[in-house]
């Protein structure tokens, strides 16, 4: 109680992305460095290396390396997504910090990008449709003692916590130990359906 | 109690008022009723603070002579959870309660009359409502007046849990 939030802020879960690995091309030579996460290994101008993306994006202000982005971040990957996320019911597979990884590179390195444009519509409209699916989830299944939804990203699920956490609190509240019929009913609806798309965040 | 002994929303809810029937006559008790320097009847029903009316009642679950009979108060009552049922975001809770849910849950309790099909109506109607604070925490229409009254009609938690979601998806909308 002492910090005024409990749970992780975007602020936060986006600062912690930064120490996620990212291939650079670099354009200078670089002895290794000992950081206190991980060694990089020298960097050599043609060939590429991994090192941390706040290093990265680092070195790429600095115009000193251009950053591989991952494979899943064009414009083709992301159409079959947003199609894939709009045709079924179920979450698509996403890296667990697509949100945080796209928003930076996005906005540092989108000269390294192939048309970034389009990348940052179709991230939009992932974004949107997962969020309709979010919010249709909860309404359908929100229960005193639990919440599954899979393949959520590290953002998404921050970004729900504090408000489910509080909301499934004062269900639980109300509905004391024994919880209500219709909630028994429906928690029996559920273990019966089997977890087709949903996955516990962590209540 | 413990870590609720500060909480203000917990002495809140503990002062809310409750209809209640004295089982027993009381020598001197009668100016709770206006009438000074006379006995409490046994029989009188009077509205008690929650914290009293709990003390009082404490031996009704165990079955013995009590002080008072606790009723379910007119926030709880029949007409009430029946407009819930049929549309959970209609209703003004904050006319009826300003901590609803909470004397919701200390009367389920308290009261030995108070039915499951109570506990389903309550958590039927938070669940309902959460889902539509949300959306309106998100999605603010509140420039065009468009639902003020359901706003306005939040009783205390989901007044809060309505400011603490602006601040938590604004401070997600600003990442991008």
């Amino acid at each position: 109680m002492a910090l005024p939030h409990q749970h992780l802020t975007p602020q936060e879960v986006s600062f912690i992305c930064e120490s996620e690995l990212i291939t650079i091309v670099p354009r200078q030579r670089l002895g290794a460095l000992n950081l206190i996460s991980i060694d990089t290994r020298p960097l050599v101008p043609p060939q590429r290396a991994d090192v941390p993306l706040w290093l990265a994006v680092f070195l790429r202000k600095q115009k000193r390396c251009n950053i591989v982005p991952p494979d899943w971040l064009s414009v083709d990957y992301l159409e079959r997504l947003v199609k894939e996320e709009s045709d079924s019911a179920a979450f698509s597979q996403m890296p667990w910090r697509w949100m945080e990884v796209a928003e930076i590179l996005l906005d540092t390195c989108s000269e390294d990008l192939i048309s970034p444009s389009d990348i940052a519509l179709h991230i939009r409209s992932l974004r949107e449709l997962r969020q309709a699916k979010i919010r249709a989830g909860l309404s359908d299944q929100m229960n005193s003692s639990y919440i599954k939804i899979n393949n959520l990203g590290l953002m998404e699920v921050c970004e729900i916590r504090p408000w489910v956490g509080k909301v499934v609190d004062g269900l639980r509240k109300i509905e004391g130990e024994a919880g209500s019929t219709a909630a028994r009913r429906r928690r029996e609806d559920i273990d019966a359906d089997g977890d087709e798309d949903m996955d516990d965040d962590g209540y | 109690m413990g870590s609720k002994y500060y909480d203000i929303d917990a002495i809140l809810t503990d002062a809310q008022k409750i209809p209640c029937t004295f089982e027993v006559d009381v020598p001197g008790l009668g100016y709770l009723d206006g009438n000074d320097n006379s006995d409490m009847k046994a029989g009188t029903k009077l509205e008690m603070p929650i914290w009293l009316a709990e003390i009082l009642a404490v031996s009704e679950q165990l079955g013995t002579k009590t002080f008072i009979h606790t009723n379910i108060p007119h926030a709880l009552s029949a007409p009430v959870m029946n407009a819930l049922k049929a549309n959970p975001l209609s209703v003004n809770l904050r006319d009826l309660a300003t901590h609803y849910y909470s004397l919701g849950e200390r009367m389920v309790n308290l009261v030995e009359d108070a039915e499951d099909e109570l506990v389903d109506t309550l958590s039927e109607t938070f669940r309902q409502r959460t889902i539509e604070i949300a959306d309106h925490a998100v999605n603010p229409k509140g420039a065009l007046g468009e639902g003020t009254e359901f706003l306005t009609g939040l009783e205390e938690s989901e007044r809060q849990s309505m400011y603490n979601n602006d601040d938590e998806s604004s401070a997600v909308c600003r990442l991008r």
